[in-house]
This record gives structure tokens, C-alpha cells and sequence, in this order.
């Protein structure tokens, strides 16, 4: 299966988290920067914390 | 191969996999240290009785293009102490060849820094092994810790990229949320962990090492790690010898990338290590006596590779013989396996079979029986012990574990792709309907995804639209 190997050595340089969570995170920081200046995705950037959230934990036991 | 230039050019393709392509070389340039390692596998020290010399390096590195390989990470002893590292750079770099560094970084001066950047060196990994007393005791130097976090500092300000190694022993555990933020403020972008492994000076102190069950508590640690340092844009990367299958895995391999899971010791295969005289392996962690697969002074590397190097198990006993996962496994990694119990296809040190003999109130110890001779990369002996979770008394594996049921062969050139249970993050094989790990429907906890990813996808849809309609 093509992918990355991380032997000992120095870690993967340039490699990047993949998937929904890491692109969800990516967006809520650019909200926030959003927020911080126009305030107007509030409810919206509120709905995709709790989405993080369950992401994050819901599902890992 | 042609990667874009967003890809780490230690990725291997298919066709890399299919062509045995070694991507990714790790190179002791020198045995010579100057830190005291307590937990240091090759005993590093002084130097070997006959490293390579700069013309035999030279040559060396033309075998590295001519095999294919994209990257080379210099580890020692400590690198920095041959004089005649940006030389090695240098040559590296000349065939395009991307070039890594590992170090402790004590004595890597502004000098050094500035010689081995204009020599076209790529990247620099400090090892840190927790805060600034942990880390100190375990490098047997006061002032270590200082000296690294430097190094990474003056790294990044040279423009490398820069990242730190951390090894996972008995006290680690406690200092890892301390140290994220200390990493993050260092600029680094990737953190690569691995566990403390029995070999050399820390086969020598048993206390050093964690015990298997204690990977019940560093798993979910680590992974609420992987989350912390997300949200500070810090990649945290799960050395080869952390694992598998519980239900982390997909954040371990693939950084979240699903359709990525371990698939069995990668040594020898797209991996190459050298010793700094010359002996090569298919892993730079790997025991000289069991694993040297010929030396550049007596076979050229092109011919030592086509040989075998790797150091994959072929033969699984104990735990690991009638694992749900054995052919995909192959008992993870070698160097845990072979440096604890001189064999290698049975791992006590694996989340899966940590939490399944949790469900049957049993975990395990491993006791030293035989010490480790005062050599580079030597390894004793240890016996794993099976006992009660609660009282610590003995205790021995399920029956159904040890009845002699052999797990199906493995397809050696390409080991069966599992799926997520989309109830528990457990890798099963596609043709279950019903979650082995959890109990769960497979169709039904997929179905369920898939409209929450749809919801999440919606929600980043309108949040994207919002703030690209005021940008416009």
C-alpha cells in the first residue's frame, strides 16, 4: 500500500494530517480570523466547533 | 519516479513498493558522541575502529542515486563530529537528493549551522526526550536540553525545516503535554515519537523501559496529543515501533489519511541503513549480529541491496500466531521484537493485543533474563510475563489464544487492505459485516459516516461561501 515510512531517523518532513478533522480545524481557524473582524458566521463557526468535538472524541474509545 | 514537490519525497508509490526502490536511506556517519545516553541502543560514544572515509562516503552517496533514493537523514553518534560533514552534504544535495540531519544538538554551533546550510542541507531533527530534568538524566548531560531547543531555534532561523524525536520510556509520559507547547514555540513542524527499545545501554537498565500494558494509558495520551498539536499546526508522527491496529491507527500511519495501516516492518524494503563502517542493514536500529546484510568495502551497495535485507518476521509465535491481524502485522516492528526476545513475529508491545487481554482482565510484564553484551546494538534477553491486571498475580493467555490455530497466509508483495469500523476506528477485513473489535454493524456505522460527513461537509461549505462572499 503506497504511503509514507517513518523509520528512526528524522521525522517526515512536509507531511500533512489528512481528512475531514484536519480540514474542519483548518476552517475554524480562518473563521476565527473571519470572526474577530465581521462577526457574522457566529452560530455557524459555534455549529462547527461541536462538530470538532465529536469528531475528535466521539468516536475513539 | 516523479513525486510533485507537496509530497515528502520519502512517500513510496506502488511502483517504488513493486521495485524495492530504497526511498529512504539512514546513514551513522560516526559512532562518536558527545552526549551519554542512558537509553543510546548503539552505545555511542567513541568513534568505530574504521569508519568510512570521506572518498568511501563519496561513493557511497553516487551508489544512493544510481539505487533511486530521494532522501538520506545523517544520524550518528553525532554527525556534526566528522569534520567533513558538509562535504557529505554537498554530495548529497548534488544529486538532488533531499538531506536530513538527526542530532542532540549539543555542540552544533552557529559555524556548523551555517556550513552545513550553505552545503545545501534540507532539514534538522533534535532529539528531546522530555522537559529539562528528564531530559538531562537520559542524556547524561547537564545542559543537553538547553543545547538542543538552541539548536532547533537556529535551525529554523537558517530556513532548515526542523523537526523533534522523542523516545518514550518509563518516565516520559508525564512530561509529554509540558513539552507540546515547547516544541510549538521552537517553530518545529513535526514531532516523531517511538518507544523506548531494550537494546544497548537501555537493555542495561530495565527501569527505563515501559511495560506492554502501560500502552493502555500512552495510547489515548499520544493520540490527544496528535489533537493538541494539530490545532498548533505540529504534526505528530508515530515511529515505526508504535502501533497497531487499536483504534488509533489511522492517526499513526496515515495522519488521518483512512486508507493507511500498518502493513508489517518496512525494513529493507524502500528503507537502508548504513554503519559507520560500512555494514549494512535494512534499519538503522537493527542488531549488527543478526541483521548485517554485507559492507560497501567488500560488495558494492547496489549488490548488497539486491540481496536481502529485510528483517520482516516470517514466522509469528506466541500472541501474534492467531491474531485477527497476523498476516497484515507480520508482528510489527523487528527492532522491538528481536532486541527484547531475540526473535522476531511476537510483540508485546501493541495496543490491540494490550486491549484484548485488558478485556480478559490479564496484561502483560516483561522481565530481563540475560544481560546485553558491551557492544553497539546489543541485545539481552527478556521474558514476557502474563498476570492479573488487578492483582498482579499470574496468569496465563485466553485459551482460544494459543490452540494452534495458524492465521491465514500472507500475500507477501501486497498484504490485504483493511477498513475502518466506522463505530470504534478498528481496521477490519472488507468482508466483515459485523465489527470483530466493537460488535457494531458495518453497514450501518458506514451509513452513519456518511450522513455525518455529508452534515460536515455542508457546514464547511457555508462557512467557505461566508467568508469568500465578504471577500468579494
Amino acid at each position: 500500500m503506497p504511503g509514507p515510512e517513518p523509520p528512526y531517523g528524522t521525522a517526515i518532513h512536509d507531511a500533512i494530517a489528512h481528512g475531514d478533522l484536519a480540514e474542519m480545524k483548518r476552517v475554524a481557524r480562518e473563521a476565527e480570523v473571519f470572526l474577530a473582524t465581521h462577526g457574522d458566521i457566529s452560530a455557524a463557526l459555534e455549529t462547527l466547533r461541536i462538530e470538532i468535538y465529536r469528531l475528535e472524541h466521539g468516536r475513539e474509545r | 519516479m516523479n513525486l510533485s514537490a507537496e509530497v515528502p519525497p520519502r512517500y513510496c508509490s506502488a511502483e517504488d513498493e513493486r521495485s524495492r526502490v530504497p526511498v529512504h536511506v539512514v546513514w551513522e556517519l560516526t559512532l562518536a558522541c558527545d552526549l551519554k545516553c542512558l537509553h543510546c541502543g548503539s552505545r555511542a560514544g567513541r568513534r568505530r575502529a574504521s569508519e568510512l572515509g570521506l572518498q568511501e562516503c563519496l561513493e557511497v552517496v553516487d551508489s544512493f542515486a544510481r539505487l533511486g533514493t530521494r532522501e538520506v537523514s545523517l544520524i550518528g553518534g553525532e554527525a556534526y563530529l566528522r569534520r567533513d560533514l558538509p562535504e557529505i552534504v554537498r554530495a548529497i544535495r548534488s544529486h538532488g537528493i533531499y538531506c536530513g540531519i538527526q542530532t542532540g544538538g549539543r555542540h552544533f554551533t552557529p559555524e556548523l549551522m551555517e556550513r552545513v546550510t550553505e552545503a545545501g542541507l534540507n532539514g534538522l531533527g533534535v532529539s528531546i526526550d522530555g522537559l529539562e530534568p528528564l531530559h538531562d538524566k537520559l542524556r547524561g548531560v547537564p545542559g543537553s536540553f538547553r543545547a538542543a531547543l538552541d539548536t532547533l531555534r537556529r535551525a529554523k532561523i537558517a530556513g532548515l525545516r526542523t523537526s523533534v524525536n522523542t523516545q518514550i520510556g518509563s518516565e516520559t509520559l508525564e512530561d509529554l503535554p509540558g513539552l507540546l507547547p515547547v516544541i510549538i514555540d521552537a517553530g518545529a513542524k513535526q514531532w516523531q515519537v517511538q518507544l523506548t527499545v531494550p537494546m544497548g545501554n537501555a537493555a542495561d537498565r530495565e527501569e527505563l523501559l515501559l511495560q506492554p500494558y502501560q500502552l493502555l494509558q500512552i495510547m489515548p495520551a499520544l493520540a490527544g496529543l496528535y489533537h493538541e498539536a494539530q490545532n498548533h499546526g505540529l504534526l505528530l508522527i508515530a515511529g515505526n515501533n508504535i502501533g497497531y491496529f487499536g483504534p488509533y491507527e489511522h492517526l499513526w500511519r496515515g495522519y488521518a489519511d483512512e486508507s493507511q495501516h500498518w502493513t508489517g516492518c518496512a525494513a529493507g524494503r524502500n528503507v537502508l541503513a548504513l554503519e559507520s563502517d560500512g555494514t549494512v542493514k535494512g534499519c538503522p536500529s537493527l542488531s549488527t549480529v543478526a541483521f548485517a546484510g554485507g559492507n560497501v568495502r567488500h560488495l558494492s551497495l547496489e549488490s548488497i541491496w539486491q540481496r536481502d535485507v529485510s528483517a520482516r518476521a516470517t514466522e509469528l509465535w506466541g500472541f501474534c500466531q492467531t491474531c485477527y491481524y497476523a498476516d497484515v502485522c507480520l508482528g510489527g516492528c523487528t527492532w522491538m521484537t528481536h532486541s527484547l526476545l531475540g526473535r522476531s513475529g511476537n510483540n508485546p508491545y501493541c495496543h490491540h493485543r494490550a486491549i484484548e487481554l485488558a478485556k480478559q482482565g490479564l496484561r502483560e510484564r516483561i522481565v530481563k533474563t540475560e544481560a546485553a553484551e558491551p557492544k553497539p546494538f546489543a541485545t539481552g534477553r527478556f521474558d514476557i510475563l502474563v498476570e492479573c491486571s488487578e492483582t498482579a498475580e499470574p496468569g496465563s493467555y485466553p485459551s482460544t489464544q494459543l490452540d494452534g490455530k495458524l492465521s491465514k497466509p500472507r500475500n507477501k508483495e501486497s498484504p490485504e487492505r483493511l477498513v475502518i469500523c466506522r463505530a470504534c476506528n478498528a481496521y477490519v477485513r472488507s468482508a466483515e459485516t459485523t465489527c470483530p473489535q466493537c460488535g457494531a454493524s458495518i453497514l450501518i456505522a458506514s451509513q452513519r459516516y456518511a450522513e455525518d460527513s455529508r452534515r460536515r461537509r455542508a457546514l464547511l461549505d457555508e462557512i467557505k461561501g461566508l467568508i469568500a462572499s465578504h471577500d468579494r
